[in-house]
């Protein structure tokens, strides 16, 4: 098993501080094994609260207990509850989260994310504001020191540039990426200068400008960003070997990227994406792996055991399989 | 000569109750004219830096020197468990207790608390103006008082100085 910096425990209850008063104090009370295991926890207006992780998905109960069935001892969550959820969420300053709150996520100190759904108040420019906040799923952020470790072996063998890390949703490709980067901008990776483009303020969690995780020593982090900017931002500015990015989504994103690959600069990357077709079917990452610049792509296992690479296979042999 | 010496006595304290009414409604000027700065802080903040609320309550307080409005300093120190809003309620009602603290200046910065942070910025912009015309009202009506006051303390100093010139000669 992996190393953690903080342990489960202490990430569960520093996720379950986020929460109202009512639902905190549960979940604080509840037994180790499943704190160490929780990754997400799910609040929803009206119904009970939800626990997922390697256990499946789980029910509180307002005795401070857990049941695989949602029954009449479950903890339902007020309006009440879900309103000190949110205002606890962005700091007392629902100001300063604005975008963030518009793009779905408020991303909390330690790193944990917090996804918001609502109602959607639109303007001429998209969404300007969100209104009936009814679910919020925190998700808590761990720091497995050592799990990226088979991945860098990997690259360091097959002489890998640029790596696309492909995973479905809770797979683990924040956590791998965190340890990446760690190992890259370290002694391990030369302090190769990686410039880690954190839009969600999920891999450094940087607060005040310190990183609440490890990312190496010769990183430098762009908090906040977004990723487009970020990319160019970056080449011009730190003169980065390696470029590290979180979830690749738009093909404004990918013309980016493939910008910067022209430069010279290696790319670190993740994607959501099941397997190999899932992948290609994908218009940008189709045509960043058409650059020649990614030489490997890394698959991960799934939710059930995060972070870990199934499948490291090249792009020749990726083409080829399709 | 007693009643002289009545006279005199009743004109100082005439005179002292004018100056201390005054000196009164003077720091409550300054209480309200420390809430306007203190706005004026937290929307500039809010506009420029887009910091969140205890940030900026400790910038505020690192950048001016409030001499009434102390619980800013216990708010910024604080953390809020039981939520920004009761911390910052439960603070006033500690540390605005004096004398000095009219009812109606407690309630309008407690009021301004329970609302803070809970909007996107055009919505805090609009907080932080209708609050600042809300305390700048209190403070042109507090003038007021204080020169009506002044006025008066003039007026019967003039008139209890007459009556003992009157007495004297």
């Amino acid at each position: 098993m992996f190393k953690t910096v903080k342990n489960s425990i202490e990430r569960f209850n520093e996720a379950a501080s986020f929460t109202g008063q009512r639902i905190r104090k549960l979940l604080y009370a509840l037994p180790k094994e499943i704190k160490a295991d929780t990754s997400e926890i799910r609040i929803r207006c009206g119904r009970p609260v939800m626990l997922s992780g390697m256990y499946g998905d789980i029910f509180l109960c307002e005795n401070a207990k857990i049941s695989y069935i949602p029954d009449s001892s479950a903890c339902r969550v007020s309006i009440n509850d879900i309103e000190q959820c949110f205002h606890t969420v962005c700091g007392y300053s629902v100001h300063t989260h604005q975008n963030g709150i518009c793009k779905g996520f408020v991303t909390l100190s330690g790193g944990h994310r917090a996804g918001i759904a609502g109602t959607a108040v639109c303007d001429k420019n998209g969404i300007g504001s969100i209104r009936d906040i009814s679910s919020i799923n925190i998700r808590i952020s761990r720091e497995y020191i050592g799990c990226a470790d088979y991945l860098f072996k990997k690259v360091k063998e097959n002489k890998a540039k640029s790596l696309i890390i492909a995973g479905t949703p809770s797979s683990g490709k924040t956590t791998l990426l965190r340890d990446f980067a760690r190992l890259i901008a370290g002694e391990e990776g030369g302090y190769r200068k990686t410039v880690i483009i954190d839009e969600r303020e999920e891999i450094a969690a940087c607060s005040n400008g310190i990183p609440g995780n490890s990312i190496g020593i010769s990183s430098d982090v762009l908090s906040g960003y977004p990723k487009k900017e970020a990319v160019l931002i970056a080449v011009r500015s730190m003169a980065p070997q390696n470029i590290i990015i979180d979830e690749i989504g738009s093909v404004e994103e990918a013309a980016a990227i493939e910008e910067g690959v022209n430069t010279g600069v290696d790319f670190f990357l993740s994607v959501h994406a099941a397997d190999e077709s899932d992948l290609l079917r994908r218009p940008q990452i189709s045509r960043l792996l058409n650059t020649g610049a990614f030489s490997h792509v890394a698959f991960l296992s799934g939710r059930h055991t995060p972070s870990q690479v199934n499948r490291f296979i090249s792009v020749e042999d990726l083409k080829c399989l399709n | 000569m007693f009643e002289l010496m009545g006279a005199i006595l009743l004109s100082v304290s005439a005179v002292l109750c004018g100056f201390y009414t005054a000196n009164v409604v003077k720091i409550r000027c300054c209480i309200l004219e420390e809430c306007v700065t203190l706005i004026r802080s937290v929307a500039s903040q809010i506009d420029y830096a887009d910091e969140p609320v205890q940030k900026i309550l400790q910038n505020t307080v690192k950048g001016y020197d409030y001499k009434f409005l102390n619980f800013l300093k216990t708010v910024a120190e604080t953390e809020f468990a039981d939520g920004f809003d009761k911390t910052w309620c439960n603070c006033i009602e500690k540390e605005c207790t004096g004398f000095y603290f009219e009812k109606q200046t407690v309630e309008l910065l407690k009021a301004f608390g329970q609302k803070l942070g809970k909007t996107d910025s055009s919505g805090q912009k609009e907080l932080c103006a209708y609050y600042e015309r809300k305390f700048e009202q209190l403070i042109n009506i507090t003038n007021e008082k204080r020169n009506e006051k002044m006025k008066l303390c003039r007026v019967t100093g003039f008139a209890v100085g007459a009556i003992i010139f009157v007495f004297a000669v």
